[in-house]
């Protein structure tokens, strides 16, 4: 789906940083600093229309992302651009209008909408705040034309019921007709999906992709599910320890990565194809702790490629190694024209 | 006699509830010898886990099986062992939960991997006093014995030694999960029944530890009922597969056959709504509606609600069991004719 890179840019985000401060009250002044280094310096554009899939494991800091784009956090330091305003200075009514135009999905729909709401009062609540419609019919349909387009049909009869009276499916689409309610410029969704079941799952991404077609509204859609990341992105951000290793078309990443760590993430993707030969590629350990990042590149300890004097002194920065398609390693360009097999072990 | 290490014949499920019955699980047939893996997949609420908990009767009190229902393991019938005829409720049994003869199968001859091994694990005593616990309730072992079984298996599963007495706590997600496939494996049983042991895992981790199961499945030629919701893992870890649908198995046979000769509509739309990173990129297809309620489930096909192909006898009567190949059965109406008109997930 090349094409939506195109666009006009929606938010531009650069060299993003957010620390968190583990000593905090009465410990705020013992001994040194010590921070949580969540997202650590991450940059790029989300165009009009394009979804972006944010991948990695947990504690990489995709969630701490999405909660700074729409800015339910304050970055450390770096800058989200919205129509060329940093959103980070953004205060009273700019801010209220900052949050009209970018809306969330919150992965549990059982505990995102608020049980003693009706479906209508839930989704009304944001016209109200934001005084969108003159009269309360105005935005009773609104209300329905957003059901409808989350489809709930015929919507009529979801108006009153309680969240409680609801499957998850359901709830996931109550909750994104309450995000577009509001028609956003873009949607930040946090795993949208991962709490639902397999046939109920399909229905809501086709959903999401329906109404992007429909209204080009941008997704950053943030997911630890990389076949689902495939399904739903037009490009994809692998990040690791709160920096982005490798960003580019789906496809590309997905087929022609590069960086190590991609490399591993993928072979360790299961196929629903018994056919599927299992090629596993070794990382060592586990993901270390975002407190004490490890010098240099932040994947060497685990590496089977790391080379002591290169990958262990310097970071690597994010280079472009194919129109588009950008790679945080030293030897990006090497690994780009030799698959390196010797260390993929056949399972 | 058989070669089947497990037979598991006609069982039914019934849950007691204030005002009538769930029929979670009904009529479910299999068999698996031993090292061999058996994946069974479906949505929540389909009755995989009470089939799998069903085997070692870990199930809640109001749980009552049919009185015809059958658990052969190793020539024993499990369910005459373990359950008793209910006074209350004719054509049931019940669980004898304390039954001494059964207890001295779990966990030595039958051990299970639970799910969300984050909260099986008790958080009060350290990981090697839970495993040492389970190895002394069967086997009479001095102190040091234990010790040296338990480092030999955090050797198997690569967890250090010098991490035997951290308590939970301490561990990583991974490691937890790790910890209890350790502990499945203590007593060295021939049958292990995993329970979305990697749902809650990432996918690096989750590789690891599915890779960790075959390696040693294979070494100690242990059989395994591996319940997910994921048909991707089952498609890497097992040779027979069996798709469960509101409380009936629809589909039994290999996973080839179930993956690449679908022959439920069920199996179809189920594998038809899972996204792959291999091949191109179809459009997925959602299955409309919801699953039934189970206790108040519809007559004739449990899925013919939701079924495209579904006509009116499909509404009616339930569809018998139809052997399309050796070993390969579908428990639908129009089977045969569907089958090579289905396509699976690639």
């Amino acid at each position: 789906m090349a094409g939506y890179t195109d666009g006009k840019v929606i938010v531009k985000v650069r060299n993003l940083k957010k620390y968190f401060d583990l000593h905090v009250g009465m410990f705020k002044f013992s001994g040194e600093p010590l921070y949580v280094k969540a997202v650590d310096g991450i940059s790029f554009d989300l165009h009009e229309g394009e979804v972006i899939g944010l991948v990695g494991e947990s504690g990489c800091g995709k969630s701490t992302t999405g909660r700074l784009l729409t800015r339910l956090e304050v970055p450390t330091s770096g800058s989200v651009l919205f129509e060329g305003k940093d959103i980070a200075k953004l205060s009273g009514k700019e801010l209220k209008s900052y949050r009209r135009h970018v809306q969330m999905i919150f992965q549990d729909p059982y505990e995102s909408l608020n049980p003693r709401f009706t479906v209508q009062k839930t989704i009304m609540e944001p016209l109200i705040i934001h005084g969108i419609g003159e009269t309360y019919d105005d935005r009773v349909e609104m209300v329905i034309k957003a059901l409808e387009d989350a489809g709930l049909r015929p919507a009529e009869e979801y108006l009153s019921r309680y969240p409680h009276q609801m499957s998850g499916g359901q709830r996931q689409r109550v909750a994104i007709a309450r995000a577009m309610v509001l028609k956003p410029k873009f949607i930040v969704a946090d795993e949208p999906v991962s709490m639902l079941d397999v046939s109920i799952r399909a229905g809501v991404m086709n959903l999401m992709l329906d109404l992007r077609e429909k209204y080009k509204i941008p997704y950053i859609f943030i997911t630890h599910d990389i076949a689902v990341a495939r399904y739903m992105s037009d490009r994809i951000a692998v990040m690791y320890l709160g920096k982005i290793v490798e960003i580019g078309e789906t496809d590309e990443v997905i087929f022609n990565h590069v960086h190590p760590y991609t490399r591993a993430l993928i072979s360790a993707v299961p196929v629903p194809d018994p056919d599927h030969k299992h090629g596993r590629v070794e990382i060592k350990g586990e993901i270390p702790s975002p407190i004490n990042l490890p010098k240099g590149c932040r994947f060497w300890p685990r590496c089977p490629y790391a080379q002591k004097g290169i990958c262990d002194k310097k970071e690597p920065p994010l280079k472009e190694i194919s129109p588009g398609h950008f790679v945080a390693c030293h030897f990006a360009e090497k690994f780009m024209e030799e698959e390196p097999t010797e260390k993929t072990v056949e399972v | 006699m058989d070669d089947n290490l497990l037979t598991v014949k006609n069982l039914s499920v019934h849950y007691k509830i204030r005002n009538g019955w769930v029929y979670a699980v009904d009529d479910v047939n299999f068999t698996l010898k031993r090292g061999e893996t058996m994946g069974l997949v479906g949505e929540s609420g389909c009755g995989k886990t009470t089939t799998g908990y069903a085997v070692t009767q870990l199930l809640a009190d109001n749980a009552y099986l049919k009185s015809n229902s059958k658990v052969v393991f190793d020539g024993t019938d499990l369910i005459k062992i373990g359950t008793y005829p209910s006074k209350q409720y004719k054509g049931y049994r019940k669980i004898d939960e304390y039954n001494p003869k059964m207890r001295s199968y779990r966990w030595k001859r039958i051990s299970m991997i639970f799910q969300g091994a984050m909260n099986a694990f008790n958080p009060v005593y350290t990981v090697g006093d839970q495993i040492k616990e389970a190895i002394l309730q069967h086997e009479e072992l001095t102190d040091e014995e234990v010790r040296k079984r338990i480092e030999m298996l955090f050797d198997l599963v690569g967890i250090p030694k010098d991490r035997i007495d951290n308590y939970p706590h301490e561990y990583s997600g991974g490691m937890k999960q790790r910890a209890m496939i350790a502990m499945s494996l203590a007593l060295s049983p021939d049958l292990i029944i995993a329970d979305e042991p990697t749902t809650a895992l990432d996918v690096v981790t989750q590789d690891r530890i599915l890779g960790k199961i075959s390696e040693l499945q294979r070494r100690e030629n242990v059989a395994m009922i591996l319940i997910t919701h994921d048909v991707s893992v089952v498609a890497e870890m097992a040779e027979k597969m069996a798709v469960m649908y509101a409380g009936h198995l629809v589909e039994k046979g290999t996973a080839r056959e179930i993956f690449k000769e679908t022959a439920h509509p069920y199996t179809e739309a189920l594998l038809k709504a899972f996204p792959s990173i291999k091949g191109e990129k179809k459009r997925l297809r959602s299955i409309p509606g919801s699953p039934p309620d189970l206790a108040n489930p519809p007559k004739g096909c449990r899925f013919a609600p939701r079924c495209p192909y579904a006509k009116d006898i499909c509404l009616e009567k339930e569809p018998p069991v139809v052997e399309i190949s050796p070993g390969h059965l579908s428990k639908c109406h129009f089977a045969e004719e569907l089958y090579g008109e289905l396509s699976g997930g690639e």
